[in-house]
């Protein structure tokens, strides 16, 4: 049986973080089913699984404080930078798709952010990533292939733990040991919360589930010079990204997936490129037909490092996300994003360039299921009202 | 304030902020010239700015405050009401 907690917050929650604060309220406790903030900011309502007493009810209550003001007090107010609004872009549907994808068999959950996809969005997905990777031609990227698995040393060295704790997937294996695998194999089992097995059973963590795929082309760049200086590369991979309460249908999957075209260089360089990556998908964009916008934008950042980071990447304008409309709920989804991590991966991986400076380091990424699942939002499932380029290339 | 002694106060609060020895904060230093002065460290310059100084910068500003000139520039700015 659910229960509701209402809980004021010590300190008022200004709009522009209204929906930071929200997505964060899963990571409170792990009770917490869904949690809302009131427009105004003023009211936090959680919906617990299980009643709670007045101890633990209180013990929620500190923790929502706790993350409400190192959150918001002090905090800068980003500057929104639109860079493009395509959002008056007429667009024929206004359904919800997430019933019909079920019914159709496009989508079916295997489990919480985790999804199989049918036929047409796999046609829909194939067709996205070739304009991307005309794109990633158009700069003549050099093509890659990244492993799924990123080793934790690496994810150490770009401060990644401290970033975004809360998004790890840890990854595993039993320890090398007869009597423990033996073990493992007869007891192991299953309930709804997943697996049943002692938790010294499996070895320290070597390595984590990939959360982003450009970290592994500057990994292999790391303590050496960047041969002639500069670099343009394009890889698709999946993405690991533990969402808890948000990862609600296609639009937040743990596991999805993200074409990037990645640029190393100097910052004239990567910037220049990141912005006419951009100019470029216009037309693109305009082919599929879909109402977007292009704004400025800030990462997922943890609590501790929220205020300080979201700031400074707001500031220096280093996120751009493509922001497509979904009508249904009068709302928007980030299909994906125009980065510039300036000199970061190059001073923390000892990137170097010709003159001996740290390489500078951006890169265009577009999520595949999300760039499907806005375009079915858009333009519903009757392909009669699909724009020409799309229903020719996807034609069943 | 005159600008030199503004400048001094500026070295002193850049090196307690980012915690670095005052001799490691030149009259000129940027971010990014020293290790410390990265972006959590450009943040942590700013904030205690704002603290030392009683301000509440613009969040259009931290790009730009990104020197100890530019600070001074700023602060000598604010005194003149410009």
């Amino acid at each position: 049986m659910t229960t509701t907690q209402r809980i004021i917050p010590s300190i008022g929650i200004p709009p522009y973080l209204v929906g930071d604060v929200q997505s964060k309220l899963g990571y409170i406790d792990e009770n917490i089913l869904l949690g809302r903030v009131s427009p105004a900011g003023d009211q936090i309502e959680l919906t617990l699984e299980t009643p709670v007493n007045e101890e633990q009810a209180a013990n929620i209550e500190n923790k929502v404080q706790r993350m409400v003001l190192s959150m918001v007090q002090g905090a800068f107010k980003p500057k929104i930078q639109v860079l493009e609004d395509h959002m008056d872009r007429a667009v024929p549907y206004n359904g919800d798709p997430n019933e019909e994808l079920f019914a159709r068999g496009e989508m079916s959950q295997e489990d919480t952010g985790i999804f199989t996809l049918g036929p047409l969005m796999s046609r829909l997905i194939d067709y996205f990533e070739g304009k991307f990777l005309i794109l990633a031609d158009s700069f003549d990227a050099r093509p890659y292939r990244f492993p799924t698995l990123i080793p934790a040393k690496l994810l150490g060295r770009i401060n990644y733990f401290k970033a975004f704790p809360h998004s790890l997937s840890f990854v595993t294996h039993l320890r090398e040991d007869l009597d423990v695998i033996d073990q493992f194999a007869h007891s192991a089992t299953c309930d709804e919360h997943g697996l049943n097995a002692p938790l010294d059973s499996f070895a320290p963590i070597p390595a984590l589930l990939s959360p982003a795929v450009c970290y592994h082309l500057y990994f292999s760049l790391a303590d050496k010079p960047l041969p002639g200086g500069q670099l343009t590369a394009t890889a698709v991979g999946h993405c690991y990204r533990y969402e808890s309460t948000n990862l609600i249908s296609l639009e937040r999957l743990w596991n999805f997936s993200l074409r990037e075209v990645i640029f190393v260089g100097s910052k004239d360089f990567v910037l220049a490129n990141r912005d006419e990556a951009r100019k470029r998908m216009q037309d693109s964009f305009a082919e599929f037909g879909i109402a977007y916008r292009v704004e400025s934008a800030t990462d997922p950042f943890f609590v501790g490092e929220f205020r300080k980071q979201t700031a400074f990447q707001s500031a220096f304008q280093l996120k751009f996300e493509i922001r497509a409309s979904l009508p249904f709920k009068n709302s928007t989804l980030a299909v994906g994003s125009y980065n510039y991590h300036q000199d970061f991966f190059g001073r923390n991986l000892n990137i170097t360039l010709p003159d001996g400076s740290a390489a500078h380091t951006a890169c265009v990424g577009f999520g595949l299921e999300r760039m499907a699942y806005a375009f079915l939002a858009q333009f519903g499932f009757d392909q009669k009202n699909w724009p020409e380029a799309v229903r020719k290339a996807v034609a069943e | 304030m005159d600008r030199q002694n503004l400048q001094v106060r500026l070295q002193e609060m850049v090196a307690d902020a980012l915690q670095v020895p005052a001799s490691d904060v030149p009259e000129t230093l940027a971010f990014g010239e020293i290790p410390q002065w990265d972006s959590m460290g450009h943040m942590t310059v700013i904030m205690v700015l704002e603290e030392r100084f009683g301000l509440d910068i613009d969040a259009g500003m931290i790009a730009s405050l990104t020197s100890i000139p530019a600070m001074c520039d700023y602060l000598q700015d604010k005194v003149n009401g410009s």
